[in-house]
């Protein structure tokens, strides 16, 4: 989205990630799972990644591909971080995600 | 002398930390959003710099005027060539003795030779009035006809790029042992085809930036880059600009990827460093997307010929190759040496052909500058060797895989050096290969490919048995070849009083995890855990010396620099722990961090040891006070990792659209540091690799500018990748590590073109040229059928 479509909303930054219960446990997961090299991608990654499990708490393989598809990542090859999107998933308490 | 640990399959436990999947400690701050890249760097006055950039591929330039521009609000300085009494340029640091370098003038001075090209600075007090000044800088261009393929450079009456050359011929190499034609004529099997290696642009994310912050009361100079090699940005930069190295301080902070392009000094960083010092503030730079694809270095743009003679079992009797690389306007950095010695040399891979020529000759065009890409030379090698396996053994009807076992070197003619001159250190090739055979459930594919030709549909399975020499060195080799810098890597190891350890590495991480690697390494050498040490790279001022982080160099070459150097610590511990319990050293039991002295019952821990070297009370002569140490490790000889890569395709007829549908990777790069950083360099040489054989294009337009229109590699593009190693460890380096970081994009452009066309091969398809697009594979199935071959 563009920053004017955020007009009114309140914004966590992955500077703020650490007070968010979905955002934290991502966090864990990508470095359990070595899914950030440069880091260059990794808040734009983890954002997406939030929202997706925001909407969507136990996302198949081919949903985390879709929801994760607008941010390019030029060190991984993607497949570790979705290793933790879904390590995440299933991490998470089910109220946390409800 | 012959690898000590030959081990296959998943890797096993390790005794140490050196194995262990440890997560990386370098993770927490960036997960965090507390990266910190150039461009987060902001200093006090600290002014922001434009480019105006050449619209022509070619021109005369005529005028160049500022007056505008410098009056514009918020700017403080326009720069064009003419405010230099001397023409400063960006000289290649890698001369091949066969060659005419044209370095890069740091701002375009009576022609412009590629679009992108940079004619001027303006400095102005934020980027966005920056921006809005250079717009009004004037520029009078005169077009002129430009060239933009090798194949066109070459022909008598081409339009030169430099006008002061007989032809725009920049460098020839042409290593083999000879005897191609005796060889060749009367084989029982003779074929010719040729290949293209299509320009690349590498992408990283985080673009090139730099801040330079010039000192006028110390007159010293400090250089924030996202670079590779901050030493070598601090010499190149020196040189280029006329300041002292000793006075200049190159910083590299996180470093957004890298993949090559960031191992050069270009223009930019030269001419802020010069709009710094004649303004006495800070000058910041950070490239946008569209200067990233034309002035940072592009890569691979090879149009490639391969002349093969066989026996009719496959054998293969002599090759001659003939490569024309397209190296762009100016010498690169290592422009000249990337298309010939890291080509020429590979073009053989891992089979033994008695008879090799090779023909390399290098072009000036009128597009951006082209270097080093992650492989560098050796995918184009690689890529040329698989392909003509496979055209061979497809022509001659014998199933590929069984073609690479005919014609492997074996284990007792290695090492070895090829005709061309590679290295072999170490290569159980049969073995890797029927290990990614069996995983890749290759005879099971053969036989549902079989049943699927029954109903048309059209499947394919390709090998690629690359292999990737790595850890450039020693420095008498790179000389031979006119490559000015070392082969070697310096560590530094310093203990600190309370029991930790430091570790300085001149190699430096843009993404790959030194701090955890380097610490692992180090952490068993010591005795300590890895959470006792940290490790500091990135500055020049901290850092003895860097030969830095490129040619999967960092393992091999920096992390037995960390080896030995904390290895030579720790014997230093030791034998003063001995000392102040008054044991002979050799009666010392260590016990964690206790140093016990049997005999008379005393002890005293480590953290203890260290502490009495650097109070030096009681320290013997012989030991010195202090408790550091410094390696400058320099390999004997490259290593040579290689491994089996099998891709399985899927092509619909109809569309000419592929699927890849299974990746299957076993590396072989001697002993893993750490399995998941390791499987994390595999990944994402992978998916550039995988982009390289499907989608990539980076050819300059018709006009000459480069518009990224072809597709990244995204999330939802790529399949999940089976990756697993055999490990034959390297006896060229004391760690028995080779190197992994570019296997991937090595492997995997000729793995899945193999397999695209073992799966077109019985319609008439002889040739496909990367990027595979459905519109070329169908096109080549519509010419196939046409031709009515079989
Ligand atoms: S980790 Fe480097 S771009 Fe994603």
């Amino acid at each position: 989205m563009l920053a004017l479509q955020a007009e009114g909303a309140s914004i966590t930054t992955a500077e703020g990630l650490r007070e968010h219960r979905i955002g934290s446990v991502l966090q864990d997961a990508f470095k359990a799972c070595h899914g950030l090299q440069c880091g260059y991608c990794t808040p734009g990654m983890l954002a997406a990644a939030v929202g997706l499990l925001q909407a969507n708490p136990n996302p198949t393989e081919d949903d985390v591909r879709q929801a994760l598809r607008g941010n390019l990542c030029r060190c991984t090859g993607y497949e570790h971080i979705l290793d933790a999107v879904q390590l995440a998933a299933a991490n998470l308490p089910e109220e946390a995600s409800a | 002398m012959k690898p000590e640990t030959a081990y296959s399959g998943e890797l096993a436990e390790p005794e140490g930390w050196v194995g262990k999947a440890l997560p990386r400690r370098e993770d927490d701050r960036l997960l965090e959003g507390a990266g910190r890249y150039v461009d987060d760097i902001s200093l006090s006055g600290q002014l922001y710099a434009a480019f105006v950039r050449s619209p022509h591929a070619h021109a005369t330039l005529r005028n160049v005027d500022c007056s505008q521009a410098s009056r514009a609000a918020g700017a403080s300085l326009c720069l064009t060539a003419e405010d230099f009494k001397e023409l400063h340029e960006v000289a290649p640091n890698w001369v091949l003795p066969r060659s005419t370098p044209r370095g890069r003038p740091i701002l375009a001075k009576g022609k412009v030779r590629y679009v992108g090209e940079p004619v001027a600075l303006v400095v102005a007090s934020s980027p966005a009035l920056a921006r809005d000044a250079a717009d009004l800088v004037e520029i009078d261009y005169d077009p002129l006809p430009a060239v933009l393929h090798q194949d066109d450079a070459r022909d008598v009456g081409a339009p030169l790029v430099h006008d002061d050359m007989e032809s725009n011929l920049a460098a020839t190499f042409a290593p083999g042992n000879g005897g191609f034609e005796e060889a060749a004529t009367g084989a029982p099997f003779r074929t010719q085809f040729s290949l293209r290696n299509q320009r690349l642009v590498p992408f990283s994310i985080e673009g090139r930036a730099v801040n330079a912050d010039y000192d006028p009361v110390t007159d010293r100079m400090t250089l924030y880059i996202g670079h590779q090699i901050p030493h070598m940005a601090r010499r190149m930069v020196a040189s280029t600009i006329g300041f002292p190295e000793h006075r200049l301080r190159v910083i590299s902070p996180d470093v957004g990827g890298g993949f090559g392009p960031k191992m050069h000094v270009y223009q930019e960083e030269a001419v802020c460093a010069l709009a710094s010092i004649r303004l006495g503030r800070p000058v910041k730079w950070t490239e946008r997307r569209s200067e990233n694809v034309c002035n940072t270095t592009h890569g691979r743009d090879h149009a490639m010929h391969v002349d093969v003679a066989a026996d009719l079992d496959g054998q293969l009797l002599a090759m001659r190759v003939e490569s024309r690389a397209n190296i762009g306007a100016y010498m690169s950095s290592m422009g000249s040496g990337i298309p010939t010695v890291n080509v020429g040399l590979f073009v053989m891979g891992v089979y033994d052909i008695p008879n090799v020529e090779v023909d390399i000759r290098c072009f000036y065009t009128n597009t951006p500058p082209v270097d080093a890409y992650r492989g560098a030379g050796r995918p184009e090698a690689s890529y040329l060797i698989e392909r003509t396996i496979d055209r061979v053994a497809l022509e001659l009807g014998i199933d590929q895989a069984e073609m690479r076992r005919r014609n492997f070197l074996t284990e007792n003619q290695i090492p070895r050096r090829q005709p061309t001159g590679a290295m072999i250190d170490t290569g159980r090739y049969h073995h890797t290969l029927e290990e990614a055979l069996k995983r890749s459930d290759y005879e099971a594919f053969r036989a549902e490919q079989k049943a699927a030709r029954q109903t048309g549909s059209l499947i394919g399975i390709g090998i690629a048995n690359y292999t990737e020499s790595c850890g450039i060195g020693p420095g008498q080799v790179q000389k031979l070849v006119g490559f000015d810098r070392g082969g070697y890597e310096s560590a530094r190891v310093r203990m600190t009083s309370d029991g930790g350890a430091v570790v300085f590495s001149g190699s430096h991480s843009h993404g790959q995890g030194h701090k955890t690697t380097y610490a692992q390494i180090a952490a068993d050498e010591l005795g300590i855990s890895p959470d006792r040490i940290d490790v500091i790279q990135g500055d020049t001022e901290s850092v003895p010396q860097g030969v830095g982080t490129f040619n999967s160099r960092s393992v091999a070459v920096g992390g037995s620099a960390v080896k030995v150097a904390a290895g030579r610590v720790a014997d230093r511990i030791h034998r003063l722990a001995a000392h102040l319990l008054q044991a002979k050293p050799e009666k010392l039991e260590r016990d964690g961090d206790v140093f016990k002295a049997p005999a008379s019952n005393t002890s005293v821990t480590f953290a203890e040891v260290c502490h009495a070297a650097w109070t030096g009370h009681n320290v013997p002569p012989d030991l010195g006070v202090g408790l550091e140490e410094t390696e400058f490790y320099h390999p004997t000889s490259m290593s040579a990792p290689y491994g089996a890569h099998i891709a399985q395709v899927e092509i619909d007829r109809e569309t000419g659209e592929l699927a890849l549908t299974r990746y299957v990777a076993v590396d072989d790069c001697g002993k893993v540091i750490n399995p998941l950083l390791a499987r994390g360099q595999v990944h994402g040489g992978l998916a550039q690799g995988i982009g390289q054989a499907l989608w990539e294009d980076g050819m300059p337009q018709a006009d000459g500018s480069t518009v990224l229109d072809t597709p990244l590699p995204r999330f939802d593009m790529l399949p999940r990748f089976e990756t697993s190693h055999t490990v034959t460890e390297s006896w060229t380096n004391p760690l028995g590590a080779k190197g992994l970081g570019e296997a991937g994009a090595i492997g995997a452009p000729p793995a899945i073109v193999n397999a695209a066309i073992d799966a077109l091969w019985h319609l008439g398809v002889r040739e496909l040229e990367m990027p595979l697009t459905p519109a070329s594979v169908l096109d080549a199935i519509e010419h196939a059928d046409a031709g009515g071959e079989p």
